[in-house]
């Protein structure tokens, strides 16, 4: 054991954290990411581990998201179980106490903005990949966005006390930004006419809820489990009855089953849509990823 | 041995419970104890097999239905500077056709007599089950840059030997590592500290003390330890693409008071598409062991390896399939045969939690015909169950 001791002590003097200029942030998403940028303007250095085009839900612990989360004085993640498949060995892997859950350092957005479908019953997981404590797609609300974005100040405000108001102004301007758009975006959605939506996986509930639009079904029958030809014909059925319009389906899932369910159904189109930053050209923040989607709802290109 | 064992889990219990216990008290609402519970999950290895070599039932691999292993897992924060994992292996209790030569020559000597006994009615009974902690350890959660492990654990000895039989790329572990290896890997109990070095990639340095309780390490002095480390790094080409390279060796005194030395190379490459990932990603995976035994009998090749190199290839949200090809007698072997394997699997995953794995093996030992074997595997995880290495 001789010659561990020298080495310890040598890599703890290696690893401590020197005079860093920006807070170091790794956020889970590309959602997060973007809050956090325009949060922290040029005060901090974001990182993000999930692509916008990618599964939130499937993401591969890859070692390198290790790397960059040792370094990180701030993880940020949406929580909810949403990323429970990858980011707790990323954490550990990471060899970064200040990021270790229970810390300062890590922040979990997604349990203080009031998340819906929280289940009463007892969970079983014939029911595909329950959520225990809410459906975790919470950012697809442009003003859960803006709370987020005021939860994510006040924690920058704690870790780097000098820049404390310069967080909090950025996040209140942006929150005040979306929450001012909600009401042209209604207004769109209004006069196209559109009340039910059918959408692969239930990640745009909450935009759905936001705008007062209802999903009769989603094109996979439980959450994690691929269309079935039993499944495809009740969605057939639910979409003449509902005289459902528009299917959105979010542009990681496989849209075939979109495009055999629009040839049975008349009046419905469908239509590939990113869901986070990032996952579609031009998507480069949360305001133009929900302004994506209005036009989308609304028809026009 | 049996006694040993239950006597392990019979502490680890115990622990589990007195741990646990002042903090459950302090808990009023029900529903909040919970919380505390340790993640509990269960993998369920069911097996069929139909070989042209599994006729006799007391074979190592037995034509028919077989549970192949039950693991319990149970893992938690022990406090803010701990976490505990405890996984108990359920299986047959192997090699029977072993005990019964152990037993044969115990017997000329006239000892052991009562232990001779119990073998016998295993012999004639039905098939016997054992427990075993496959892995107890804690790991050190509030330092940084290094990750200090205590505790029994697969040693850091190459990739697959990592793996718990659930996570296994293929039904059975590769060629070399069961012969060099054996059924349990090259699992001990000691300490381990995996350090990350400040490089722009990942790149990790292992080093493992351990007590040397495997047959290729079984010093009968009890001062003697058994080093393991392993250098790994990783690259990230693209964000769909990564190049991980591994090097390992060990190094500990054996039962003939002479060194044996591990050795072993691997390299994995991993690419799925950060579009459409879902539905398709490709993993090769090349991996080398070699052991060389100082002190070897006349008759016995002290030096002997092997090398394996498999795909998967997932090519549909639920589906893969995948093929390895293996070469066990590197370098040749002068008392025994160069070994050739080829395995072929196609595995069906209803969700993240069940796979339906079939796989065919053909095996050339130079002893007759080759062996060749059909396996179906059910492969389930039910409960809270952490997240499988990259």
């Amino acid at each position: 054991m001789n010659f561990i001791r020298p080495c310890l002590i040598g890599l703890l003097l290696l690893a401590a954290p020197g005079a860093q200029a920006k807070v170091q942030v790794v956020a889970s998403t590309t959602d997060l990411e973007d809050l956090v940028r325009q949060v922290g303007k040029d005060l901090v250095e974001v990182s993000v581990i999930a692509k916008g085009t990618q599964d939130p839900h499937y993401i591969e612990a890859k070692p390198s998201f290790m790397v960059k989360t040792s370094r990180a004085d701030l993880l940020v993640a949406v929580g909810l179980d949403l990323e429970s498949a990858w980011l707790t060995s990323i954490q550990q892997g990471a060899r970064n106490p200040r990021i270790a859950a229970g810390q300062p350092g890590y922040l979990e957005i997604g349990p203080l903005v009031e998340p819906l479908e929280v289940p009463d019953t007892k969970l079983t997981r014939a029911e595909g990949d329950v959520h225990p404590q809410g459906n975790p797609h919470v950012l697809l609300d442009p003003k859960r966005a803006g709370d987020a974005a005021v939860v994510i100040a006040k924690r920058l405000g704690e870790l780097d006390k000098a820049n404390a108001k310069h967080y909090a102004a950025n996040a209140e301007a942006l929150r005040q930004r979306l929450v001012g758009k909600l009401q042209e975006w209604q207004a769109r959605i209004d006069k196209a006419g559109i009340k039910t939506v059918i959408s692969y996986h239930k990640t745009l509930n909450y935009f759905f809820e936001r705008f007062g639009i209802k999903v009769p079904i989603t094109l996979e029958p439980k959450p994690g489990i691929p269309p079935s030809a039993a499944h495809y014909l009740k969605v057939v059925e639910v979409a003449k009855r509902d005289k459902v319009r528009l299917i959105l389906v979010e542009n990681f899932f496989e849209p075939t089953i979109a495009d055999r369910v629009v040839k049975e159904v008349p009046g419905l189109r469908a239509a590939v849509v990113p869901v986070a930053v990032g996952g579609g050209k031009g998507i480069d923040d949360l305001e133009s990823l929900y302004e994506a989607l209005v036009t989308t709802i609304a028809g026009k290109k | 041995m049996f006694c040993n064992i239950l006597l392990l889990f019979a502490l680890l219990l115990t622990t589990t419970i007195n741990l646990s216990a002042p903090a459950q008290a302090q808990e009023a609402k029900p529903g909040a104890a919970k919380a505390l519970n340790p993640d509990v999950s269960a993998n369920v290895l069911g097996l069929y097999r139909n070989g042209n070599r599994g006729n006799d039932a007391h074979d190592e691999a037995p034509n028919g239905f077989s549970l192949q292993e039950v693991e319990l897992q149970f893992s938690a924060d022990v406090d803010p500077f701990f976490r505990a994992t405890a996984i108990l292996g359920i299986h047959r209790e192997h090699s029977h056709a072993e005990e019964h030569e152990e037993e044969e020559a115990t017997a000329a000597e006239e000892e052991e007599e009562e232990e001779g006994e119990a073998h016998e009615e295993h012999e004639h009974g039905e098939a016997g089950y054992t427990i075993e902690p496959e892995e107890a350890f804690i790991e050190t959660i509030a330092l940084p840059v290094v990750a200090v492990k205590a505790g029994k654990f697969y040693t850091a000895l190459g990739k697959h030997n990592t793996l718990h039989t659930h996570a296994f790329p293929f039904i059975d572990a590769p060629l070399a590592n069961q012969r060099l290896l054996g059924d349990h890997g090259l699992n001990d109990v000691g300490v381990s500290v995996a350090t990350l070095l400040p490089a722009p990639w990942f790149s990790e340095l292992t080093v493992q003390g351990l007590s040397g309780e495997s047959e290729l390490f079984a010093s009968e002095n009890a001062n003697e330890m058994l080093y393991v480390g392993r250098f790994r790094n990783l690259f990230e080409l693209s964000d769909a693409l990564t190049f991980d390279l591994g090097v390992s060796g060990a190094t500990g005194e054996n039962e003939t008071n002479d060194q044996s030395t591990l050795a072993g190379a691997d390299v994995t490459v991993k690419w799925r598409p950060v579009e459409g990932g879902k539905y398709s990603s490709l993993s090769w995976t090349t991996e080398f062991l070699q052991a060389d035994q100082g002190g070897a009998a006349d008759d016995v090749d002290g030096k002997r390896g092997g090398v394996g190199s498999w795909v998967q290839w997932q090519f549909a949200q639920r589906w893969w399939v995948q093929a390895r090809a293996e070469q066990f007698g590197i370098p040749k072997p002068d008392y025994a045969e160069v070994e050739n394997k080829q395995s072929y699997l196609i595995g069906f995953f209803p969700s993240e939690f069940s796979a339906l794995r079939a796989q065919y093996d053909r095996l050339d030992d130079g002893a007759g015909d080759p062996e060749e074997r059909f396996s179906l595997q059910m492969n389930v995880s039910i409960g809270a169950h952490p997240a499988h290495a990259y």
